[in-house]
């Protein structure tokens, strides 16, 4: 099968890579780039843990055809130690105890991510309804809500 | 009793690589030369398999092998308990998530393609769809199970029928259980890595009890136990649900690897999960209850069918739970408990957290709002006149004379947290007014889990630790329960910590590791906390035996007593750093390094008359939920719910509070919208992704759901603590669906799992149907 070939920024980084036309973001991204915090827990979009930053929105990587990356400017949990936000994101969750077995944790900080990047100032409602894509078997959710709130709260801060 | 560590909130030690997406998971593992796997499904539920057609697949671009169950050298059958589950379908097929054949290829696309060309010719049987079916059925799913019961446990104390003769109201019920899946957000993947040196397998990958499939890895694959080693990666949750499953493909996976010499990843997709994991058991029970007119609990004769499945898988032992737990922390002077456990051509059913137990609560407790409004009670009235206090004798038999039956404060603590009785009085009221289309309702359950595997295993629960304490006074344990996300690996340290008597920056868990780890039994039955802790103790009391001995040495055979605690070490008139005594020991010669061992107590348990003791131990719990039910439309949104639990001593009470929150939440699912869904004449499940298997998101959950500690450290265990991953699920379908027909104004009306639209709709319809409204 002849390849596509893909220009697109990750993580702050340009790349230029050959891609089989069928592949999905996520095999991109896992596969071809290695880069595995994202995680597939579906492949039909329901449980959000494949979810990365494409052009400034929260998608499931698994739903985006790699085409979709071409000239993007795209962000994976990879990057999120290098943010503020991200950082910010990441000592919440752990501070917040919205870790358990870890799975849907890249998803969900993607999610919020993305969320707080647009709306700051969201509300806790506006929280729960921008993770709402997002399922997590173990934590019962409040944790992770509160984690959100309590990240945006310190960014505000700052 | 002064702790250090134990009982402080120190934050889960994997909680930083998975933030950062550096967790490794099973799928997340990449090697050189490494092969993808894909599995080939059985086309019919129930057949003779006689011949299986790979040479087409062989064929194929990158394709390195196709194994068949020929191909199996070893034991073709596996299994804990009952050995009776082929990883590889050999002669025949007993459900649609049977493999019988597995191609193994350069990449997954090349292994997916291959695999469609795998063919296979069948002996089609009668698909034997639900237990009834099954036990009425000529035709057996396995020989060696008559009228394909594959297990049936008795609780009985008392007469019944005596008791029934004293009742003044006797209630009879109904209910039904549904296909619940674990749905752990991480499907399936294990990793098999042949050694160039010699026929030894390492297995990486998403499992939750590595010591189970060393055993049927080596049965099966003819490999010697040393030279299997299981190194689970990060599990991305289980709920005893990475067991069997996990097992049948880590041998798979072995057999290519030893056949090729090539390492062998073998992922799930969700469907495949869905279609080949085993479920939460379905069970239909039949209840009689009776009470006199005071709302005494006189007598209970509760008989439960539970569909097992193609395999037995742990159905004898769910049913053990069924019996001995199904009624309840109830005073109850005659019980007869029968749990009959059925093959059939589904799914096989096992280990799911609770584990037989919330389907058996969500049946009693719904019949008990019954007889309580016969008798004119409220839910909690009727409790606090029955539920049992410390030196009563549970249901059971066992007179709990040595740790603090809790549960009636527990009870009173939910309750107030819910404001239980004003809503109950206000929300009946409010519910007689037809025109009020959306109703509310309050609901309360209770519970005691018996702690770890109980009597059904009695001698034979064991655990073990390994601690080494290295030159420079680190600590260094080796256990082999598994962290499955529920925080396990860090409360164990803080037992470590507090055991050896140091501070818990010295200590380091060692990954789980079969080859490092002595044998110590499954991180299953909410097990962890009474054996790893006892292990543990043990362990470090043969440590600090050794230091001694280095001590003994320098400072003389009569130092007396030595003190470990605080990271320092207390004897005679010395108060030397733990280091210090470390190096001493070593410039002894000696090792401080130990084997720690742990047996639960044999309990006197009578199997045959079905009385006794069933456990050495038990924890309590009380949830209560808050609900809106609308009539109009049969929606449920739930308000709020309380998780109020004694633990003995919580070891991390936040990592407590995780699993409360979680617990109450998967209790909403299986309440509320969970079910896969199976076809009874072809054995077939409709619900194979989270499209149509609704769990609950953010949005479903309450805000508002509260954990409650109270604290009994239990003296039957080493450190005080008993473990909260079962009990934190276990009552709260049950007040869920209290709550929903109280809503409705019917008690116990909804017999079936789950409670979801179509069943709350035409439920409403049938009580409050419009034509039944007056226009005012």
């Amino acid at each position: 099968m002849r390849k596509i070939n893909l220009t697109f920024t990750l993580n702050g980084k340009p790349y230029d890579i050959e891609a089989n036309p069928g592949a999905r973001m996520i095999d991109v991204i896992r596969d071809d780039l290695g880069l595995t915090g994202t995680k597939e827990g579906c492949s039909v979009g329901e449980c959000g843990a494949c979810t990365v930053i494409l052009n400034g929105d929260a998608v499931a990587s698994c739903m985006v055809l790699a085409g979709s990356m071409q000239g993007a400017d795209i962000l994976t949990i990879e990057a999120m130690s290098e943010l503020k936000l991200g950082n910010l994101l990441q000592e919440s969750f752990v501070e917040e105890d919205a870790v358990q077995c870890g799975f849907c944790t890249p998803g969900f900080i993607m999610s919020a991510y993305a969320l707080l990047k647009k709306n700051p100032d969201a509300t806790r409602q506006e929280i729960r309804e921008g993770v709402a894509g997002n399922l997590c078997r173990c934590t019962g959710y409040i944790q992770i809500v509160n984690a959100i709130e309590n990240a945006a709260h310190h960014m505000r801060e700052e | 009793m002064k702790t250090y560590t134990i009982g402080k909130s120190i934050g889960r030690i994997d909680a930083h690589a998975k933030v950062t997406g550096r967790a490794e998971f099973g799928a997340d593992i990449r090697l050189p030369d490494l092969l993808y796997l894909k599995g080939v499904y059985s086309q019919y539920a129930h057949a003779k398999l006689l011949a299986v057609h790979t040479q087409q697949a062989e064929n194929m671009p990158g394709v390195v092998c196709v194994v068949t169950g020929q191909d199996i050298p070893g034991e073709r059958m596996i299994g804990e308990l009952f050995i009776d589950q082929y990883p590889l379908a050999y002669d025949k097929v007993r459900y649609l998530g049977d493999v019988i054949a597995v191609v193994a290829a350069d990449t997954q696309e090349q292994a997916d393609a291959a695999a469609k060309l795998v063919t296979a010719d069948y002996e089609p049987l009668p698909v034997l769809g639900s237990p009834r079916v099954a036990m009425e059925s000529e035709y057996l799913i396995n020989e060696e199970y008559p009228g394909n019961i594959c297990g049936e446990v008795h609780m009985r104390k008392g007469d019944v029928e005596k008791g029934f003769s004293e009742s003044d109201v006797v209630v009879k019920t109904n209910f039904r259980s549904a296909y619940i899946e674990h749905a752990y957000l991480e499907p399936e993947s294990v990793t098999v890595i042949p050694s160039p040196m010699r026929p030894e397998l390492t297995i990486l990958g998403s499992m939750q009890a590595p010591y189970n499939a060393r055993i049927s890895l080596h049965r099966t694959l003819n490999v010697p136990m040393s030279q299997i080693i299981l190194r689970p990666s990060t599990v991305g949750g289980s709920f005893g649900g990475k067991i069997e499953t996990a097992e049948a493909m880590s041998i798979r996976a072995g057999l290519i690897a030893l056949k090729t010499g090539r390492p062998a990843q073998y992922t799930l997709t969700r469907e495949e999960s869905m279609r080949e994991s085993y479920k939460r058991h379905p069970i239909e029970f039949e209840m009689e209850i009776g009470a006199t007119k005071d709302g005494t609990l006189k007598s209970m004769r509760i008989y439960s069918i539970s569909d097992g499945g193609a395999y037995t898988n742990m159905s004898p032992p769910v049913a053990y739970k069924t019996a001995t737990l199904g009624a309840g922390p109830y005073r109850l002077d005659n019980v007869d408990v029968t749990a009959t456990a059925v093959l059939t051509n589904n799914n096989h059913t096992g280990s799911m957290r609770g584990f037989g137990v919330p389907q058996a609560l969500f049946a009693l407790e719904n019949t008990l709002d019954q007889l309580a409004e016969k008798l004119d009670m409220s839910p909690t009235e009727f409790k606090r006149k029955n539920l049992l206090k410390n030196n009563d004798t549970s249901p059971a038999g066992h007179v709990l004379d040595f740790h603090e039956v809790s549960v009636l404060s527990l009870l009173e603590k939910a309750a107030a947290e819910l404001d239980f009785d004003r809503k109950f009085t206000q929300y009946k009221q409010e519910n007689k007014d037809p025109n009020r289309r959306i109703r509310r309702g309050v609901g309360i359950a209770v519970s005691m889990r018996g702690v770890s595997i109980g009597a059904d295993g009695n001698g034979h629960d064991v655990s073990r630790i390994l601690i080494e304490v290295m030159q420079d006074a680190s600590v260094h344990a080796n256990l082999g329960l598994v962290e499955l996300g529920q925080g396990l690996r860090t409360c164990q340290m803080q037992m470590v910590a507090e055991g050896m008597g140091v501070n818990v920056d010295r200590v380091t868990m060692g990954a789980t590791d079969t080859s490092r780890s002595p044998v110590t039994g499954a991180c299953i039955a909410s097990r962890g906390t009474l054996l790893g802790g006892g292990a543990t103790l043990d362990a470090c009391k043969r440590v600090h035996a050794i230091l001694v001995e280095g001590l003994q040495k320098t400072y003389g055979e009569d130092i007396g007593p030595v003190v470990f605690e605080n990271d320092r070490v207390l004897f005679d008139d010395h108060d030397l750093s733990f280091v210090e005594v470390v190096k001493n020991c070593y410039g002894a010669n000696l090792t401080p390094m130990a084997v720690g061992t742990y047996s639960v107590p044999i309990t006197n348990w009578d199997p045959k008359k079905g009385f006794g003791e069933p456990f050495y131990t038990y924890s309590y719990s009380c949830q209560a939920a808050e609900v809106e039910v609308d009539l109009d439309v049969g929606s449920v949104d739930v308000i709020k719910m309380v998780g109020c639990h004694d633990m003995g001593r919580a070891i991390n009470p936040v990592l407590v509070h995780g699993q409360i929150y979680g617990g109450l939440a998967m209790a909403q699912g299986m309440a509320l919208s969970e079910d896969v869904g199976h076809d009874s004449k072809t054995g077939a499940l409709k619900n194979l992704n989270f499209s149509g298997y609704l769990l609950p998101t953010v949005l479903d959950v309450p805000d508002t759901n509260v954990p409650i500690l109270e604290e009994h450290p239990d003296p039957r265990s080493a450190f005080g603590g008993r473990s909260i991953g079962e009990p934190s699920t276990e009552p709260g379908a049950a007040a869920i669906t209290c709550a929903v027909n109280m809503a409705l104004g019917k008690p116990g009306m909804i017999h079936e799992l789950p409670y979801d639209l179509d069943r709350v709709f035409a439920a409403a319809q049938e009580l409050w149907g419009e034509d039944d409204v007056e226009i005012s």
